[in-house]
């Protein structure tokens, strides 16, 4: 695995602007397939977004 | 198909090295990590500083308090450790399995937040302060969970070196955690149970008397 950066969102509001500050970020829900793919070195974000806390799941 | 010398000295070492002598080797890693300092890094940090190339930077150290079982663990990981090398390695409570490490046995379910996520597709910094209830937390002290009672009753597993099974782990603690957050674990079918548990895969295929186990619990009949 690389190494990245983490910090958890929020707002919405934040997410965005930090989606937007670094281009290689990616945000992070579940993990699924994020996790693997990090894992196997396919996918190499610098800095991940946890959106966790933002209300925005279906249920 | 001939084998060259190189095979042949290979095959020689590995046929000398015993089992015995494999388990103490094992045994001796585990102790010498209880020892060390490495407790509070993340395996994945150790194995990164292994192989890092000079150029990379080590990862990032952060704290976290992760409430396992109703307990609260202050613990410094880096960021690439997965709640389910956190769970095993740094507090090492290690009901929990470690089966595929990629998603897809199911060995590795907790329950968070009335979720039950693959413990090894999530980080160790995502859960920070949350509830996090694995197979060892849900008996209580020496009084097993009417599910886990149930896998022993219906003899719902086969690799299980007993305790340590992780057929029995993987089963049961998808099944016992949504009986336990209520009865999120209902089904009328033994067909739907199985759709339940669809997620736990298990090598030793013994699916028929955890399902049967299941059944007696949630009131199913065959």
């Amino acid at each position: 695995m690389k190494t990245f950066t983490f910090e958890r969102a929020d707002s919405i509001s934040a997410a965005a602007r930090a989606m937007t500050a670094s281009p290689a970020a990616k945000c992070i829900a579940g993990g699924t397939n994020l996790i693997d793919l990090i894992k196997l070195e396919v996918k190499t974000p610098t800095h991940l977004i946890d959106i966790n806390r933002l209300g925005l799941d279906a249920r | 198909m001939m084998t060259t010398d190189h095979d042949d000295a290979l095959a020689a070492d590995l046929l000398s090295m015993s089992r015995r002598s494999v388990l103490r080797a094992t045994e001796a890693m585990a102790i010498a990590q209880v020892a060390g300092i490495t407790m509070t890094l993340g395996t994945a940090a150790v194995n990164a500083a292994a192989t890092a190339a000079p150029d990379e930077k080590p990862p990032a150290m952060m704290r976290v308090r992760l409430k396992v079982n109703g307990g609260s663990f202050p613990l410094i990981v880096d960021m690439l450790t997965t709640l389910l090398d956190a769970l095993r390695e740094n507090l090492r409570l290690q009901g929990t399995k470690k089966g595929c490490d990629q998603g897809q046995c199911g060995a590795c379910t907790v329950l968070i937040d009335g979720r039950l996520p693959n413990a090894c597709l999530t980080l160790a910094v995502m859960y920070d302060g949350n509830e996090i209830t694995t197979i060892g937390g849900v008996s209580k002290g020496e009084q097993l969970h009417p599910m886990q009672a149930a896998f022993l009753k219906h003899d719902g597993l086969q690799c299980g070196i007993a305790r340590r099974g992780e057929c029995a782990h993987r089963w049961a603690c998808r099944a016992t955690l949504q009986k336990n957050i209520g009865n999120t674990f209902t089904a009328s079918t033994q067909n739907e149970i199985r759709e339940r548990v669809s997620g736990n895969l298990c090598r030793c295929s013994a699916y028929p008397k955890a399902v049967s186990a299941m059944s007696e619990v949630v009131g199913v009949s065959a």
